[in-house]
């Protein structure tokens, strides 16, 4: 029974020794009144574009797109971050990005223009992707050669079309109205919990 | 009663016929939301009017959401009420030409949605208020727009002192998305999220504007050839926030008190080219120019006034900077990894400096030392050593390169005529207190005078 019981105590030892050895890196949440992008100084909000790193030495970078941090690693390299997170879009949770899906499409309207979106899963992606109609399924890998071009010409360098319920266009007036030109979906925006 | 009147001489040149259309409209009071179940449709009088006529809205309330797909004109008479339906926005404009004025809209949908929500080209909206939880005024794929003397304000100003917090910032005031050519003149708006924000809309002009209270006063987004002239911003977290815009000009704008959030400055320049930036205002913000990424643009004659931070500038090159005048600022200037800046006849109040040869420019040269600026990038913990002794001793001792340092090579001796931001009020002043210091010696005088006297 004793020895039960010291070899308990030690594996208990062992376990907490072991928890403190490696660093574990955390999402911070995101502080609307203080937060702005490391990259474009513009605003962090607290919705599903924002994203976040933490370097080796514990230094916190927040941005308001993908794009954005997209653009930090190129300036500053990867070699010091320690973890970095995406939000699933649909219910804003923290997901390592290595573990996330995306999607992409030049339509999908993100703060920075670079149009693309993360899941937690395939499945949620794919469920997206069928409901818009528009967007390319991608993986953390196939995130690596992407172009990362901003869509800064609107429809104006797109197909013209001048009914307003058409396509893009219908989709834009109900749904893609938030702040600096959030949203693809409203609806599902809005079951987020906002 | 709601009176239905034939547009005259508009569009297909319609003839001028009058047509009146009795309408129970009941006369609760304009103030309440509850009124607008015993409202009359306005849906109903848009569906009974004919293309090319006006519908004046008596004053009274009106219920949304109602939507305008043929050439129309809105009038509302003082008093006129409009209240946004379910989630909808309260009026949706979806034919070119349409024409709204006079009428107040109030929507409490969320902020995905709109009180008046354009679709498509020319339309005017002129002198309405809207009271909106969500967006203001929003444009989508809608050229040509012309927005004049607005009010835009969100429905609830609940907590903080003065009625605002920021959380209850939802909406963008007036919204514009892939909609070009625009002119957004004279209107008002505080409390929203961005009192005016552009995106992919090309050559907007957006002229003599307020905004306070606001997110970001004006905000564009990927805009090229935009005009910002001549409008005022106070007390938002950023005047005007120009991103991913060639070919701006930003003139006689005056953003003011900037200051209240950790990142305020007056004006934000990022990833702007080839762009004017003249004769503006910047005083009392957290920073007054804040410049990233940005080249090749031209700034003078502006006036940066009592800022914390004067200008800062941040991987900003080529750019052409004189005529600014720089008084009783904090800190005048920051620069890091920005060469190639052409900064001269500068007035800096706090610059060491001698004119030998009298042209009225100095002739020593005023550099920005960029260690602080630096150090406090990568640990923002050291702005507690702002001015400390050590810190002004490293500065001076960490002069390496200073050959890449932004520095002005003919600051001024003077401020340019007219500058100043008030000079000539204070001569005024100085009188005043003149006059008030004689009265006190006087009294002063007087006292003693007759106090030793008597003793």
């Amino acid at each position: 029974m004793k020895k039960w019981i010291i070899l308990g105590v030690l594996t208990l030892v062992l376990s907490i020794l072991a928890g403190c050895g490696g660093t574990k890196y955390e999402a911070v949440p995101i502080d609307e009144a203080v937060d702005v992008c490391a990259i474009c100084k513009m605003q962090v909000k607290d919705d599903a574009y924002a994203t976040q790193l933490t370097t080796k030495d514990g230094k916190t970078y927040k941005f308001d797109d993908l794009g954005c941090m997209n653009e930090w690693k190129q300036k500053n390299g990867t070699d010091n971050i320690g973890m970095d997170y995406v939000r699933d879009y649909n219910d804003k949770e923290w997901i390592e990005l290595s573990k996330a899906s995306f999607v992409y499409d030049a339509s999908i309207r993100t703060p920075m223009a670079y149009g693309i979106v993360s899941f937690k899963d395939k499945k949620s992606a794919e469920a997206f992707i069928a409901e818009q109609g528009v967007g390319q399924l991608m993986s953390a890998i196939d995130l690596k050669a992407h172009s990362w071009e901003q869509n800064k010409q609107g429809m104006e360098g797109m197909e013209h079309s001048h009914d307003a319920e058409g396509g893009m266009e219908g989709h834009d007036a109900e749904g893609g109205t938030e702040g600096h030109g959030a949203s693809g979906a409203a609806e599902t925006e809005q079951h987020a919990g906002m | 009663m709601s009176i239905l009147k034939r547009r005259k001489g508009t569009g297909t040149g319609a003839i001028g016929g009058l047509l009146l259309i009795g309408l129970l409209a009941s006369f609760a009071s304009p103030g309440q939301a509850s009124a607008a179940e015993s409202a009359s449709e306005l849906q109903s009088l848009i569906d009974a009017a004919k293309p090319g006529s006006e519908i004046v809205l008596a004053a009274g309330s009106y219920s949304g959401p109602a939507v305008i797909d043929k050439l129309l004109a809105v009038r509302g008479e003082d008093g006129a009420t409009i209240y946004g339906g379910e989630g909808a926005a309260a009026i949706i404009v979806r034919a070119p030409g349409v024409e709204l004025s006079g009428f107040k809209v109030v929507s409490a949908e969320s902020d995905k949605l709109a009180a008046i929500a354009v679709e498509a080209d020319d339309a005017v909206i002129r002198e309405t208020v809207v009271v909106s939880s969500g967006l203001g005024i929003s444009l989508r794929d809608a050229d040509r727009a012309l927005i004049v003397g607005n009010t835009v304000y969100p429905s609830s100003q609940n907590g903080g002192a003065d009625g605002y917090t920021s959380g209850v910032r939802t909406g963008n005031g007036i919204d514009l998305y892939d909609s070009h050519d625009a002119r957004i003149e004279g209107n008002e708006v505080h409390g929203m999220k961005d009192g005016i924000y552009l995106e992919k809309s090309h050559r907007a002009s957006v002229e003599a504007n307020r905004v306070y209270r606001s997110r970001y006063g004006i905000h564009c987004m990927y805009t090229d050839g935009t005009l910002i002239v001549g409008n005022e911003g106070e007390y938002n977290v950023t005047g005007a926030m120009v991103m991913g815009v060639r070919d701006a000009v930003v003139t006689d704008n005056s953003f003011r008190k900037q200051s209240e959030n950790v990142h305020s400055q007056g004006l934000l320049l990022f990833d702007v080219q080839t762009s004017r930036i003249e004769r503006n205002t910047f005083e009392g913000n957290r920073v007054g120019i804040y410049m990233e990424l940005s080249s090749n643009n031209r700034l003078e004659a502006n006036e940066v006034l009592r800022n914390f931070v004067g200008v800062q500038f941040l991987e900003s090159a080529d750019n052409e900077f004189t005529r600014n005048t720089f008084l009783s600022n904090v800190i005048e200037a920051q620069a890091t990894d920005s060469a190639g800046n052409r900064l001269s006849n500068n007035y800096w109040d706090a610059a060491q400096a001698l004119d030998r040869d009298g042209d009225g420019t100095s002739d020593l040269t005023y550099a920005i030392n960029p260690f602080f600026a630096t150090a406090v990038d990568r640990t923002p913990a050291y702005q507690l050593f702002f001015q400390a002794p050590g810190m002004t001793f490293l500065s001076g001792l960490f002069t390496a390169n200073n050959n890449e340092w932004s520095f002005d090579a003919a600051p001024l001796m003077n401020p340019p005529e007219g500058a100043g931001g008030g000079a000539q009020s204070s001569d005024g002043r100085n009188t005043a207190v003149g006059a008030i210091g004689f009265a006190l010696l006087l009294a002063a005088a007087s006292i003693i005078y007759w106090g030793a006297r008597k003793s």
